[in-house]
């Protein structure tokens, strides 16, 4: 059972239920649960302080979203990503960051603009050091701010609620393309946005993941 | 019990707390509760015949949606839902039915076509009949069933936690247009989808927002715009 997930309060106003679902969710993302683990629901109810009510409903919608599956008398597991599941989890993910770039190309500050570029630079500097966690939390963050400075609530909470961010780890390591030049991608978004060009942005945008896909089809 | 609408004890067709969610919904869009106005759980509970869990959980959701808000120490609120977030969730929408139209020209299998189909006449004959509550409950299921032709999991998962289905379902609920005029737009999404043409298929989902933007900015203006 994962030490890191230890009983949390649950200060936000939040269904149990989604909160007990964000907990597995994130055990499974930080790689503390891997696929074909067990999800333990007595022990996961025991470990969060909760009845076992909210964790079987947990449980069943990550195996609505294809997270966990089922397996007839034994439990609920941890699923692998089979390559359309990337392959369709990364389509969603280039539409709402196209949209999400092409605002951000309309509104960003120069202020806004100066942080992305020194995230750029830290994402250019850990790829050349070969650091594959810094330059995986850079990207991510990179990505987060963007997104952020789009100004839509409701694209932002879509965004960090379907985990796509958590993606870029999956995606980053099947690609065969240096870390560098996948730093170069990110670049091209920059000057979109320093641009302010929607159009530059939603296509450096598209193409930074239509090459990830490409690879991954071909994987 | 209220003076305007008695509330009567809920059936269990469906989820307690959707069907709770409907009638605080429907009591916000119909004005009778307006901005401002506090949520007890205890008396919606009384009222309905339930206890307050579901109430409670239906109280959340619809603050997730962003027809009320909590105000810690105090209670939920209904809140008025501002241009841009209206703006913002259709947006959104588009995004998600473009992608969802695009993948669903190409994956949909003939049983879903027909389906769908159903669905449509189904919405059609609502319309025809001024049967509001089923036409939006169609118009609903409509949506959905496109997303899920397009069997794309993620897709899905996004497009439900959005709560698009229930913006789709507020902003329909406000629509004045006749609901026939309404129904009409899904017949071409409906024939692009069945005739596995991509770009059409994309055409037609882009303009139908299109006018739903249009649309949602009268009704907003409506719904608030003569309120106290």
């Amino acid at each position: 059972m994962p030490e890191e997930v230890s009983k949390r309060k649950f200060l936000k106003r939040n269904l149990l239920r989604d909160e007990i679902r964000e907990a597995i969710q994130e055990a499974i993302d930080s790689n503390e649960l891997n696929p074909g683990d067990r999800i333990i629901e007595t022990q996961w109810a025991k470990d969060l302080g909760v009845s076992k009510a909210p964790v079987r409903e947990a449980i069943r919608e990550l195996e609505a979203m294809g997270i966990l599956e089922n397996q007839p008398y034994q439990g609920a597991y941890v699923r692998s990503p089979s390559s359309k599941d990337i392959v369709d989890a990364s389509k969603v993910r280039q539409s709402l960051e196209a949209m999400g770039m092409r605002e951000a190309a309309k509104i960003i500050q120069d202020s806004e603009l100066e942080e992305i570029l020194t995230i750029l630079h830290e994402m250019e500097a850990a790829a050349q050091d070969s650091d594959f966690e810094l330059y995986i939390d850079r990207d991510m963050q990179f990505h987060r701010r963007v997104m952020e400075i789009a100004n839509n609530g409701i694209l932002l909470r879509v965004w960090e609620q379907s985990r796509i961010a958590q993606w870029t780890k999956v995606v980053t390591k099947m690609s065969k393309q240096s870390l560098e030049a996948l730093a170069i991608r990110h670049e091209a978004i920059y000057q979109a946005l320093a641009a302010h060009d929607p159009e530059r942005a939603e296509m450096a945008a598209v193409m930074h993941l239509d090459e990830l896909l490409k690879e991954i089809k071909e994987h | 019990m209220t003076e305007k609408t008695p509330r009567r004890p809920l059936e269990k067709r469906s989820l307690l707390r959707d069907e709770i969610r409907d009638v605080i919904q429907q009591a916000i869009l119909s004005k009778e509760l307006k901005p401002g106005d506090r949520i007890v759980e205890t008396q919606w509970a009384a009222d309905l015949g339930v206890s307050k869990a579901p109430v409670r959980e239906a109280i959340r959701e619809l603050e997730a949606i962003g027809l009320l808000e909590n105000k810690p120490f105090q209670g939920s609120y209904v809140r008025i839902i501002t241009a841009k977030e209206f703006d913002d969730a259709i947006k959104v929408r588009v995004v998600l039915e473009v992608l969802g139209m695009r993948q669903a020209a190409r994956r949909i299998t003939d049983q879903q076509l027909n389906e769908l189909s159903d669905v449509l006449k189904e919405m059609e004959d609502a319309a025809h009949n001024q049967m509001f509550e089923l036409y939006v409950q169609k118009n609903t299921d409509f949506h959905r069933k496109i997303i899920e032709a397009a069997d794309n999991v993620m897709l899905l998962n996004v497009w439900r936690q959005s709560n698009i289905s229930e913006w789709t379902s507020i902003i329909t609920k406000m629509s004045e247009r006749t609901l026939e005029n309404l129904a009409v737009r899904h017949e071409e999404m409906y024939e692009s989808l069945r005739a596995h043409d991509e770009e059409r298929a994309v055409k037609a989902v882009t303009i139908h927002h299109m006018e739903l933007i249009d649309e949602s900015i009268e009704k907003r203006e409506k719904m608030y715009g003569d309120s106290e």
